[in-house]
């Protein structure tokens, strides 16, 4: 299920937690064995959910603006070394906030208590930073304007359900890059075989963890945003390293948070909430579901690259419209099988605010406005739940 | 690559067996129950001998045998999804706390409590070998008599078999209707009777 929910665009770890939860109770199966198949399932779509994020969404090189690093990396035929770059990442990562997660823990209820009455405040400085970082002034107004965007869209509609984000997320980062990439690209181009990998950085590395680790804590913070951050400490613009730095990111942060429903009793993802449905996460408990993520990453990372190679020999063959089409078709299928037609004007609004960022030049994280504005909204006490 | 993949796999076993050990649940005798537990996560498993409602929805069971019993307590937020009546056979898994210098078994959420439920016995099965033992009866309403202010005297019915209820509590129950109540046997001036002590041990 983790790499069906990684592979198949706009398909997330949330959408497949009823089947396993179905799946624990028909096959009465203990609470723990159901908690380390949704922290496996978890891990491993963070880990496969790179292939298609790399050689989907390619857009042209002329026309886009704002090109994603994995993007550029397949245009110059080097998309497989971007999948190992991305796998490289998540299990150095992984095995990283791992070790880090048990000495970590006790403190960060203390932590958390301490930061929770200016939780609001933090979240604006993140937002803040965010907007600052883009340079100039043109920039920053448009940052803002894609997060004012995408936070009102949040703000009327998020109390409509958890359904509701798979419209909102696919339209604001999947089917808006794709539309991108329909409009301009043929084909593929051919992509290289094995190629060495480049030297291994720790700073990247570890500046990954650390923003992980802390988006892990906060509410409503994407790894876009813990990107970000970690790019403001190490400063690099190097692919090899902006790949590793994500990909820690997003891996630590899917796994704090399970080790905040352990160190502060409130889950920070979908898998995280329904992990905490089945149990109650004591100090051995999360002992057993950080080896669960460790042995689902050892064995996610010999499947990522092999699954890689695949899609790098046969993607260049296919017609790109042809599959891009496939995938939107995917994404509109989703959206109605949980939402009904009402998902449709959402993912379609969504879509409209997601094209701007590749239009102006400024980055699509912004866009995670859509949760990250009523989470602040929220913790600054102007709106209730 | 290799070196990493090694690692993760080799701590990633190591964490899953020690972790195991750690988180298995200890499956313990109420009788083995003792204050160096406090604060460890424990299975326990026995019938509800005394079961108080708290005005402000808190259940409070007592779980165990005649001889030997432990206090679990349902807060009212997790007391909504169990459904638990008097001598019902109960499987608990919590954390043992101590309040009150007694120790405790306290469960975090409504699925770590499993009922089976024990099935009331007929008016015509208790009989003179039963006295002082608890028992959980069913049968129709045929006399309802006032005792003082605070006792009731419900009189059961089942074909020619009468069986006198005396419930230490004001009860608004009516002539013909079924009632299901737990309590102690009792002889008294000759009659069986069983002695109810708390509302909450009669289902109406």
């Amino acid at each position: 299920m983790g790499v069906s929910a990684g592979l198949l665009p706009g398909v997330h770890v949330n959408n497949l937690i009823p089947c396993i939860l179905l799946l624990v109770t028909s096959l009465g199966l203990s609470p723990l064995s159901g908690a380390a198949a949704l922290v496996s399932m978890a891990v491993v779509q963070t880990f496969t959910s790179y292939i298609p994020s790399t050689f989907l969404g390619v857009p042209d090189e002329g026309t886009a603006l704002s090109i994603l690093p994995t993007h550029r990396m397949v245009l110059e035929g080097r998309g497989y070394l971007a999948v190992r770059l991305t796998t490289r990442g998540c299990l150095s990562g992984l095995l990283l906030g791992s070790l880090l997660a048990l000495p970590l823990a006790p403190a960060f209820g203390g932590v958390y208590s301490l930061l929770r009455p200016a939780m609001g405040w933090i979240l604006l400085s993140v937002v803040i930073l965010m907007v600052v970082s883009e340079g100039t002034p043109r920039r920053m107004a448009w940052g803002l304007l894609v997060f004012f965007l995408s936070g009102l869209l949040g703000l009327f509609t998020l109390d409509g359900g958890e359904e509701v984000l798979t419209p909102l997320l696919s339209g604001l980062f999947g089917m808006s890059v794709l539309l991108e990439s329909l409009a301009t690209r043929g084909r593929l181009p051919e992509q290289r075989g094995e190629e060495e990998d480049p030297s291994f950085s720790l700073s990247p590395l570890l500046s990954g963890v650390g923003a992980g680790i802390f988006t892990g804590f906060l509410p409503g913070i994407g790894p876009a945003e813990g990107t970000v951050l970690s790019q403001l400490v190490t400063r690099s613009r190097d692919t090899g390293d902006f790949l590793l730095s994500v990909s820690a990111v997003n891996m630590v942060k899917v796994l704090f948070s399970f080790v905040a429903l352990h160190a502060i009793g409130r889950p920070r993802s979908g898998a995280a909430v329904a992990v905490g449905e089945l149990l109650e996460v004591g100090g051995g408990e999360l002992l057993f579901l950080l080896g669960v993520a460790l042995l689902a990453g050892a064995l996610s990372s010999l499947l990522t690259p092999a699954l890689g190679r695949l899609f790098c020999s046969f993607l260049p063959r296919l017609p790109y419209r042809v599959l891009g089409a496939f995938t939107l078709l995917l994404i509109l299928s989703l959206t109605l099988l949980l939402c009904g037609p009402s998902g449709l004007p959402l993912l379609l609004t969504a879509t409209a605010i997601g094209l701007i960022p590749a239009r102006v030049g400024v980055r699509r994280s912004h866009a995670m406005g859509v949760i990250l504005l009523p989470c602040t909204l929220y913790f600054l006490g102007l709106r209730s739940l | 690559m290799r070196e990493l993949v090694l690692a993760c796999a080799v701590l990633g076993l190591v964490m899953i067996y020690a972790g195991s050990r750690l988180s298995e649940l200890e499956r313990v005798e109420i009788q083995n129950l003792t204050s160096g537990m406090v604060g460890s996560q424990v299975l326990l498993s026995g019938r509800v001998m005394d079961l108080y409602e708290h005005p402000d929805g808190h259940l409070f069971l007592r779980v165990g045998e005649e001889n030997r019993t432990v206090s679990v307590p349902l807060f009212s937020s997790l007391r909504k999804g169990v459904r638990v009546e008097m001598l019902d056979w109960v499987e608990v898994r919590g954390r043992v706390k101590e309040w009150k210098g007694e120790l405790e078994v306290v469960p975090g959420k409504p699925e770590d409590v499993r009922v089976r439920r024990e099935h009331p016995r007929r008016v015509g099965e208790i009989e003179e070998g039963e006295v002082g033992r608890l028992v959980k009866v069913e049968g129709e309403v045929r006399r309802v008599t006032r005792m003082g202010e605070n006792c009731t005297l419900l009189t059961l019915g089942e074909g020619e078999n009468v069986l006198k209820l005396f419930l230490t509590f004001p009860a608004q129950v009516g002539v013909g209707a079924r009632v299901r109540a737990a309590g102690r046997v009792q002889l008294y001036r000759g009659e069986l009777e069983v002695v109810v002590k708390r509302s909450s041990h009669l289902y109406l």
